[in-house]
């Protein structure tokens, strides 16, 4: 189905918005449209990838300042519920929720939006289907850079 | 009056978001219990029943729509309030799951005003 690349990025930035507002109690500024892929392979990095079932089929990325995050889960959940693991849970917990509310709102008339499970990022691996990307978006948390990508599937349904 | 509060959700960070909104809404005191998706949601049930189940749709193992099937089905469950906290809870999904027995449909992210409103209309109901 044919989706404007207006409303995609304007559902997007609605999405990533609405879910740190809600979550991390954070302000995103510096919405700006980006050129490649953002450093993947810094250690001071953390991801989470989830793929779009419906109403169109892609995948969706979101890389975060570990730091950020982790001072995110302390603030929200205490300390004795911080660790890496619950950071990495944290930052899929935000690709979720932005991802779900991106293909609700994308989803003609409140039909089904699908999504699959998000998935943590090991530190440089990124999935393939992302290394190509239709729509790099980078953004501040709180001042702190962050980017979204989105990469269509362009194979065609059997 | 809501004491023993079930929440499903596959992520450790979500359960507690939910848990601390129901805290900050007057559920402080109440007994939580939490499952990471429906196959163990269905087996702290069976040690003891809740007075209601928030529960995500989305997660592995056993998701969100067969978890309610089984609670809906169930003789011993199937009065227990079942709420859906989900952030692909899109118009036409909330319709088919009250249809299916779902008291509320939340969306994600969750506020704790929004929580306190579809738990209070349980008790109006009852």
């Amino acid at each position: 189905m044919r989706i404007s690349p207006a409303l995609i990025l304007e559902s997007l930035r609605h999405s990533v918005r609405e879910t740190f507002e809600t979550l991390s109690f954070s302000e995103i500024t510096g919405w700006e449209p980006a050129a490649g892929l953002p450093p993947l392979d810094d250690e001071s990095s953390i991801g989470a990838a989830i793929e779009m079932r419906s109403p169109r089929r892609g995948r969706f990325m979101i890389l975060l300042n570990r730091v950020q995050c982790a001072g995110f889960v302390e603030t929200a959940c205490g300390p004795e519920m911080s660790g890496d693991g619950m950071v990495q849970d944290y930052v899929n917990e935000i690709a979720n929720t932005i991802v779900g509310r991106f293909v609700t709102a994308l989803s003609p008339g409140g039909g089904p939006g699908m999504i699959g499970l998000p998935e943590g990022l090991d530190e440089g691996r990124v999935p393939r289907a992302i290394r190509r990307t239709d729509v790099s978006v980078r953004f501040l948390v709180e001042g702190v850079p962050a980017w979204c990508l989105l990469a269509w599937d362009r194979r065609k349904k059997k | 009056m809501v004491k023993r509060i079930l929440i499903v959700d596959d992520s450790a960070t979500a359960r507690m978001m939910i848990r601390r909104c129901l805290e900050a809404v007057g559920f402080d005191g109440a007994d939580f219990r939490e499952a990471a998706n429906g196959r163990e949601a269905l087996e702290l049930l069976h040690e003891e029943p809740a007075d209601v189940i928030l529960t995500d749709m989305n997660m592995p193992e056993m998701d969100g729509r067969v978890f309610i099937r089984r609670v809906k089905c169930s003789p011993r469950f199937h009065a227990i309030p079942v709420i859906v906290i989900s952030s692909i809870a899109t118009v036409e999904e909330a319709k088919n799951l009250q249809g299916d027995g779902v008291s509320a449909v939340i969306n994600k992210p969750l506020s704790p005003m929004v929580i306190r409103e579809a738990l209070d209309a349980l008790d109006t109901v009852s």
